[in-house]
C-alpha cells in the first residue's frame, strides 16, 4: 500500500498519524521485558521437571519461548492497533460487542473447552478466552455511546406525557438518570451472566471495573455508584456468609494454615516466597519456592517469585512502574482529543489497574484469592496479545493528542 | 490550560469538567492510593515478618538428614567390652502404599466405572503376598499383621524394631523379588548391646526414651546417663535443598556437618571383680534368706577407683524393662495369679519392682553403718590425741547417758580392754567412752572431714544424701545431744550412703586421704587416643599416716584375732583387716537388721577395700536373733565369711602375692613328693623334712603305695598315708557331708576315707567352730587322696547396739 503524502490527508487522517506517547510506550515495553525475564525465571523449574498438565518435554525454556513469540506478535499488533484511527471504533464497537457476546455463547458449545472446572476457553485452531475480548468490547461500546450523552449534546429533553402514570414514571426515571442506564445495565448483566456461568470471577471483576470506570468518568450521577456499590457489597456479604464455597475461600485467605491441604496452600506458599525474599531478595533466578512449592508460579503467582528473587526493593520498583504506567494512562485520558478517547483510556486503564492491584493483592494475601493474572508477567499468550492490543488502543488515542503550545 | 487542549470550535461543557475531575479522581485513587496497601503488605511480609517466613521456607526447602554418630563403647578395666552399639534394622510397612500400589485405573470398565470386585481382589492378593511372606520369614503374628496392613490411614508402621543384619537378608530378597520397596522397607537404627548381661547393670545403666530425648534413646542411668554427652558424640547433618516434590533441587546447595563418634569409656570396673561381687551378694542372699537384698562395693583404697559396685536386686540392661530378679519375678507371678495382670495391685507391684531393680542401693540408699563405723571414731580419737593405742577402757555392760542406760551387746560386759580389744569385741561401752572423751564438737568436725555431709563426687547420678537425726547440726546439740553422740559412736542414729561409708573408711586405711571415688579411668576417641585421663582427686587429708597405720593393724587383729568379732573373714595368707557391723534400723519397727562387713587387704598395703551388706536376713521368729537355719544374725556371722572369701578371691584375681605368718606357714600348702619304692625310714625322713606327717597302712619296710600321689598340693598339717606291701586304693569314694563338723571332726572323717582336709576361714581357737561349706559337694565320687576344702566359721555376737531404751 502506497503511502499518501501528508498534504493529501484529511485533518483526521493527519491527526491519526501523530506521534505515539513515548513515556507510555517505554513503560509498556519495559514492563513486557521485565515480565518476560521473570516468567523465564519463574517457569524454569516447572518446565524442566515437566510435572504440570502442559507437556513441556523437559525444556526449561518452554514457557518462556512460548510467551516470547506472543510478546513479539503482541508488540506488532500493538503498533498496528495504534496506527488504526480510533475514531472508527465508535461504530465498530457495536459489532465488537455483539461479536464477543456471540463468542461467549460459543464457549458453551462443543467448541468450548473446560479446564479446572471452568469453561472459559474456545478452541478454534488456537485456544483463547473470549472474556478477554469481551472486556475490551464493553469498554469500547460504553465509551462510544457514553461520549454522546445528553449533557454533552444539549438536545432538548424528551417530552413525557404527564397525564399517564407511565409518562410520570418515565419522566421521573429520566430525571434521576435511570433511563439512560438501562441499556448499559442490560448489556453488563448479559455479559456478567455469561461469565458467571463459566464461571469466571476475575473476568467479571475486570468487566465491571472497566464498565464502572467509563460510567463514572462519563458523569453518571454519583448516587448510582453509591447504590451500585452497596448492592455489590451486600451481594458479596451474602455470598460470603451464605455460601459454603465463599466462606471457605475467605477462611483460607484469613488463615491459610487452616486449609493447607486446599486453597490455603497456595497463599501460604506465596507468603513464604514473598517473606523469605526479604529486603534484597535471593537474587534473580535463585527462587526456591518455584521448585514445586508454589503452584501457578508462572501464572497468577509470578509476582511472589518476583518478590522472592528481587526482594522488597525489586517488587516495589515493579509496583512503581505499574503505577507510573497507570498514572500516565490517566494523564493521556485527561489530554485526549475527545470524550471518546478519554473514556476509552479510562476504561482500559482502570481495567489494567484493577488487574494489577487485584493480582498483587491476592498474591500478598491482602485480598482473597481470585484467579487474576498479572499483566505482562503471567504466562498466557492470548492474554498478553490482548493486553498489548489494548495498550495499542491507548497509544492510538495518544497519537491524536494536540501538541501543547510552546510556552 | 485545559481549554487550550480542546479541539477548536468545541465548547467545553459541564460534562467535560466532570470528566476531567472524575478522571483526576481515578488517577489519584487507582493510580496511587490503591497501591499503598500493597506496598504496606509487602513491607509487612518482607521486612517485619521476614525471619518467620525465612524459617518456614528453610523448613520446607531443605532436607536435613541426620547422620548418626556411633555411640561410644564402654570397656572395663581389662579392656573387655561392657556396652557397645550395633546397627540393627527396623522393618517398616506402609499400608497406604500397599493400597496405592494397586492402580484403580487398571480395573476401569469401558463405561468408566471401576470393576470393584476385581479391584478389591487385586488389593487382597497384594496384601496376602506381603502377609504370607512376612509371617514365613520374620514369624510375625498373622492376625495382627492383617489388622495392620488393612489400616490404610497409616503410611509408617514399624513391624519389627530390631532386626540383626543376618536376619534382613531374606527380607531384602523378598522385597526385591516382589518389588515391594515402596511399601515395605528396612531402615537402619542402632541398638545398645551389653555382652555381660546383668553384670554391672547399675553402673552401666541403660538406654531409654526420656521426656526430652525425642526419637533417640539416651542413657537413662549409670554411666550411660552421666556420660551421655561424651558417649553420644555429635550427630552429623547433611543439609540439601529439595523441591516441593521432595527431589533434589536443580540448583542445589549442600552442607555437610560431619558426625563425630562418641568417646569410649574405660571404666575402673573390672567385670570379673564385679561378677564376684554380684555372686557373693546372690549367694549370701540365698543362704540366709535375705529379704531386702544388699549391696557390695569394692574400691581401690589408694586411688578411689571403684573396682565393682553391686546391688541386689539387679537388672539386665539389654532388657531393662523386664523384671530380672527371680524372687521378685515369683512375687509378681503370685500377684498376677491372685489379682490378674490388669489389676492395679499387679501394675503397681510391677512398677515398684522395676524401680527397685533399677535402684543402685550402693549409691542411692542410706543406711546406718553400725559397728563398721567404729574404726572411724577410733581413728579420729587417736588422731586428736584424745586416746592412745595403749589406753584401756572398762566395759561393764553399758553406759548411763543422761536418762538412758545404753547397754553393750554383751550385757555381762567385756571387762578391761585395750583400744584394739574394744574394736575386736566391737564393744559399744568402750566406744561410748571414747566418744564422750572426744566431745560433740570434735566428733561433728570429723563427720564433716570424713565427707559424710557431702556427696562423694562419684561420677554417677543419684547419690543419696546422708541423714542425721534429729536433723543437721542439732544432731549433737539438741536435748538428745549426749545420747546422739553415744549412739553415733557405734554407727547408729544416722544414715549415710554405702559409697560415703566406703570412701570414708578408705581414708582411714590408706594413710588418711579422703579420695573422690570414680568409675571412668579414661575416655578415648575413635582413634584410640585418650581425651581424658582421671587423676586421683584427694578431697582432704583426714588423719595422719601414723594413725592410719595404727588403725590398719588394729583392724587386722579384728579379723585375725582368735576370738575377735571379724574372725569369720579370716583367710590365711591374705592379711585381711576389717570390721563387722550389725545395724538396727532406727527408723523402722520391723526389727530387721543390716549385716555388713567392711574389709580390706593386704593390711600392710591395701589393694582392695570391700563393703558388703545384707539387708534383713530372715529371722526364725519376730525379733529373733537367729535365722531359721540357726545362724546368729550378725555381720560377723553373715557378712564376714562371705566378704573374707570375696576379698581372697579378688586378691587372687589381682595376683597379689600371699603372705603367711609363721603359724600360717605351718598349715600352708605343701606339695607331696614321691616316696613310693623307698625304705620306710627314708620316706619318713623325706616327709618330715617337708613338715608332712604320715601314717602307715599294712606291714613291711618298703613303701609300695602312697596317698596322695606325688605332685598333689596338700595342706601342711595333713597326714599322708603310706602303704606297705599293698597298693594304694584306687576305688572311688563318696565325699561325706561335713557341714556343722568341727575342724578335727572333719579332718578325721576325711582322712579315714583317704581324703584330705584343707581348712579355710577361722583358724583353730578352741571356740565352737563349724564347717560352713565344702568345696566338693556331698556325695560326689572322688579318687582317694583328693583334697576337700572346707570353710569354717565360728558364731560371733557383735550387736552394735542393744536395748537403747533400757533404763
Amino acid at each position: 500500500m502506497r503511502k499518501k503524502a501528508k498534504r493529501d490527508l484529511t485533518i483526521e487522517q493527519q491527526l491519526a498519524r501523530g506521534p505515539l506517547d513515548l513515556p507510555y510506550l517505554a513503560l509498556v515495553l519495559l514492563l513486557t521485558a521485565i515480565g518476560l525475564i521473570m516468567l523465564l525465571s519463574a517457569s524454569y523449574a516447572s518446565a524442566y521437571y515437566n510435572l504440570d498438565a502442559v507437556d513441556t518435554g523437559g525444556n526449561p525454556y518452554y514457557y518462556f519461548l512460548g510467551q516470547l513469540k506472543f510478546a513479539i506478535a503482541g508488540v506488532v499488533i500493538m503498533y498496528v492497533v495504534s496506527k488504526f484511527d480510533y475514531q472508527r471504533w465508535r461504530l465498530l464497537s457495536v459489532p465488537a460487542l455483539a461479536g464477543s457476546i456471540f463468542l461467549l455463547l460459543l464457549v458453551f458449545t462443543p467448541l468450548g473447552r473446560s479446564s479446572n472446572g471452568a469453561r472459559r476457553w474456545l478452541d478454534i485452531g488456537f485456544s483463547f478466552q473470549p472474556s478477554e475480548l469481551a472486556k475490551v468490547a464493553v469498554v469500547l461500546f460504553f465509551a462510544a455511546s457514553l461520549s454522546k450523552r445528553k449533557d454533552q449534546i444539549k438536545a432538548p429533553p424528551k417530552k413525557w406525557n404527564r397525564r399517564t402514570r407511565r409518562g410520570r414514571l418515565g419522566e421521573f426515571a429520566e430525571n434521576i438518570g435511570l433511563l439512560e442506564l438501562i441499556p448499559y445495565a442490560l448489556i453488563l448483566l448479559v455479559i456478567l451472566f455469561l461469565l458467571y456461568k463459566q464461571p469466571h470471577m476475575s473476568g467479571m471483576i475486570l468487566v465491571c471495573s472497566g464498565a464502572a470506570a467509563v460510567l463514572f468518568a462519563s458523569g453518571i450521577r454519583l448516587y448510582w455508584f453509591v447504590g451500585g456499590g452497596s448492592l455489590v457489597a451486600a451481594a458479596l456479604v451474602f455470598l460470603i456468609t451464605q455460601t459454603e464455597y465463599m466462606t471457605a475461600r475467605i477462611q483460607s485467605w484469613l488463615d491459610p494454615l487452616s486449609d493447607l491441604q486446599g486453597d490455603g496452600y497456595q497463599l501460604w506458599q506465596s507468603q513464604i516466597a514473598i517473606g523469605s525474599g526479604g529486603l534484597l531478595g535471593l537474587g534473580l533466578g535463585n527462587s526456591r519456592q518455584k521448585y514445586m512449592f508454589l503452584p501457578e508460579e508462572h501464572n497468577d503467582f509470578v509476582f511472589a517469585i518476583v518478590c522472592e528473587e528481587l526482594g522488597l526493593i525489586g517488587a516495589c520498583l515493579i509496583i512503581v512502574l505499574f503505577a507510573l504506567l497507570i498514572i500516565r494512562g490517566y494523564w493521556l485520558a485527561l489530554h485526549a482529543r475527545d470524550r471518546f478517547g478519554s473514556l476509552l483510556i479510562v476504561g482500559i486503564n482502570t481495567q489494567l489497574a484493577a488487574q494489577v492491584i487485584c493480582n498483587i493483592g491476592v498474591v500478598t494475601g491482602a485480598l482473597p484469592t481470585t484467579g487474576i493474572s498479572l499483566p505482562f508477567f503471567s504466562y498466557g499468550g492470548t492474554a498478553l496479545v490482548v493486553q498489548l492490543a489494548e495498550v495499542g488502543l491507548i497509544l492510538a488515542v495518544s497519537r491524536q493528542i494536540v501538541a501543547p503550545k510552546v510556552e | 490550560m485545559r481549554t487550550s487542549k480542546q479541539k477548536p470550535g468545541r465548547t467545553p461543557g459541564q460534562g467535560n469538567r466532570s470528566l476531567f475531575r472524575r478522571t483526576v479522581f481515578l488517577l489519584a485513587v487507582v493510580g496511587v492510593v490503591a497501591f499503598l496497601p500493597l506496598v504496606v503488605q509487602l513491607v509487612r511480609l518482607q521486612l517485619v515478618q521476614h525471619d518467620y517466613w525465612e524459617e518456614r521456607a528453610a523448613n520446607q526447602q531443605t532436607r536435613d538428614v541426620a547422620v548418626n554418630a556411633g555411640r561410644g563403647t564402654i570397656y572395663d578395666a581389662q579392656g573387655r567390652t561392657l556396652a557397645r552399639s550395633g546397627t540393627v534394622y527396623q522393618l517398616i510397612l506402609s499400608p497406604r502404599d500397599v493400597l496405592a500400589s494397586v492402580n484403580e485405573d487398571n480395573y476401569k470398565k469401558e463405561d468408566g466405572t471401576t470393576d470393584q470386585a476385581a479391584y478389591e481382589k487385586a488389593v487382597k492378593e497384594k496384601r496376602e503376598l506381603i502377609v504370607d511372606g512376612l509371617v514365613k520369614i520374620v514369624g510375625l503374628d498373622e492376625d495382627d499383621l492383617w489388622d495392620r496392613i488393612e489400616y490404610t490411614d497409616s503410611a509408617y508402621d514399624v513391624l519389627v524394631k530390631e532386626l540383626e543384619e543376618e536376619e534382613t537378608t531374606q527380607i531384602r530378597e523378598f522385597i526385591t523379588e516382589n518389588r515391594l520397596s515402596s511399601m515395605l522397607y528396612l531402615t537402619p537404627s542402632s541398638k545398645r548391646d551389653y555382652p555381660y548381661s546383668a553384670v554391672g547393670g547399675h553402673i552401666l545403666g541403660f538406654m531409654a526414651y526420656t521426656q526430652d530425648s525425642g526419637s533417640v534413646k539416651v542413657g537413662a542411668q549409670g554411666v550411660e546417663a552421666m556420660y551421655q554427652d561424651v558417649l553420644s558424640g555429635a550427630t552429623g547433618r547433611v543439609v540439601t535443598s529439595k523441591t516441593g516434590a521432595g527431589t533434589e533441587m536443580l540448583s542445589s546447595y549442600e552442607e555437610y556437618i560431619d558426625a563425630e563418634n562418641g568417646g569410649n569409656l574405660h571404666l575402673t570396673i573390672d567385670a570379673t571383680i564385679q561378677s564376684m561381687l554380684e555372686q557373693t551378694l546372690a549367694e549370701g542372699i540365698e543362704t540366709y534368706n535375705v529379704k531386702n537384698g544388699g549391696f557390695c562395693i569394692a574400691l581401690d583404697p589408694s586411688t578411689g577407683a571403684v573396682l565393682g559396685m553391686a546391688s541386689s536386686p539387679n537388672f539386665d540392661p539389654n532388657d531393662y524393662a523386664s523384671i530380672f530378679d527371680q524372687s521378685l519375678l515369683n512375687e509378681i507371678k503370685g500377684l498376677a495369679e491372685e489379682y490378674g495382670t490388669d489389676s492395679t495391685e499387679y501394675q503397681q507391684a510391677v512398677s515398684d519392682a522395676l524401680n527397685l531393680q533399677w535402684r543402685n542401693k550402693a549409691l542411692s540408699d542410706t543406711y546406718e553403718p553400725g559397728s563398721t563405723f567404729k574404726p572411724l571414731v577410733v581413728a579420729a580419737a587417736l588422731e586428736e590425741g584424745i586416746i592412745s593405742a595403749d589406753d584401756h577402757f572398762y566395759c561393764d555392760g553399758g553406759e548411763q547417758v543422761e536418762d538412758w542406760f545404753i547397754t553393750c551387746h554383751k550385757k555381762a560386759g567385756h571387762g578391761d580392754q585395750t583400744v584394739t580389744q574394744v574394736l575386736e569385741n566391737s564393744c559399744n561401752d568402750g566406744m561410748m567412752q571414747i566418744a564422750a572423751k572426744m566431745g560433740a564438737e570434735t566428733f561433728w568436725n570429723y563427720l564433716e572431714s570424713y565427707g559424710l555431709f557431702d556427696s562423694t563426687g562419684i561420677d554417677l547420678y543419684g547419690e543419696g544424701t546422708s541423714v542425721f537425726w534429729p536433723g543437721g547440726e542439732d544432731f549433737f546439740t539438741s536435748i538428745y545431744g549426749a545420747t546422739s553422740l553415744a549412739t553415733a559412736s557405734f554407727g547408729q542414729t544416722f544414715k549415710i550412703t554405702p559409697i560415703q561409708m566406703a570412701t570414708a573408711f578408705a581414708s582411714i586405711i590408706n594413710g588418711g586421704h579422703l579420695l573422690e571415688p570414680y568409675l571412668v579411668q579414661s575416655i578415648s576417641d575413635d582413634n584410640g587416643n585418650n581425651t581424658y585421663y582421671h587423676q586421683v582427686q584427694e578431697v582432704r587429708q583426714v588423719i595422719s599416716e601414723e594413725t592410719s597405720s595404727t588403725i590398719r593393724s588394729m583392724l587386722e587383729s579384728v579379723v585375725a584375732g582368735p576370738s575377735a568379732s571379724g574372725r569369720n573373714a579370716y583367710m590365711a595368707g591374705y592379711r585381711i583387716g576389717g570390721k563387722t557391723g550389725t545395724s538396727q534400723k532406727r527408723d523402722e519397727t520391723t526389727g530387721n537388721l543390716i549385716c555388713s562387713f567392711m574389709g580390706f587387704a593386704p593390711v600392710d598395703n591395701p589393694k582392695v577395700l570391700v563393703l558388703l551388706a545384707y539387708d534383713s536376713p530372715a529371722q526364725s521368729a519376730t525379733n529373733s536373733n537367729y535365722t531359721p537355719s540357726g545362724t546368729y544374725i550378725s555381720g560377723g556371722n553373715i557378712a564376714a565369711p562371705m566378704a573374707g572369701q570375696l576379698i581372697a578371691d579378688i586378691l587372687d584375681y589381682m595376683g597379689v602375692e600371699k603372705q603367711y605368718s609363721t603359724d600360717e606357714l605351718e598349715v600352708a600348702d605343701t606339695t607331696m613328693i614321691n616316696v613310693t619304692g623307698y625304705e620306710l625310714t627314708v620316706a619318713k625322713g623325706l616327709l618330715t623334712d617337708r613338715g608332712i606327717r604320715c601314717r602307715t597302712v599294712g606291714s613291711g619296710n618298703t613303701v609300695t603305695g602312697q596317698l596322695p600321689k606325688s605332685g598333689v598340693t596338700i595342706p601342711g598339717s595333713s597326714t599322708v598315708i603310706l602303704y606297705l606291701g599293698q597298693d594304694a586304693p584306687t576305688d572311688k569314694v563318696k565325699v561325706p557331708d561335713l557341714t556343722g563338723m568341727s575342724p578335727s571332726e572333719a579332718k578325721n572323717t576325711l582322712e579315714d576315707m583317704g581324703l584330705f582336709l584343707r581348712a579355710t576361714g577361722v583358724t583353730g581357737d578352741g571356740s565352737s567352730m563349724e564347717a560352713m561349706n565344702q568345696s566338693i559337694v556331698t556325695g560326689t565320687e572322688v579318687t582317694p587322696g583328693t583334697v576337700v576344702e572346707v570353710r569354717f566359721v565360728s558364731s560371733v555376737i557383735d550387736y552394735a547396739d542393744q536395748d537403747l531404751s533400757g533404763g
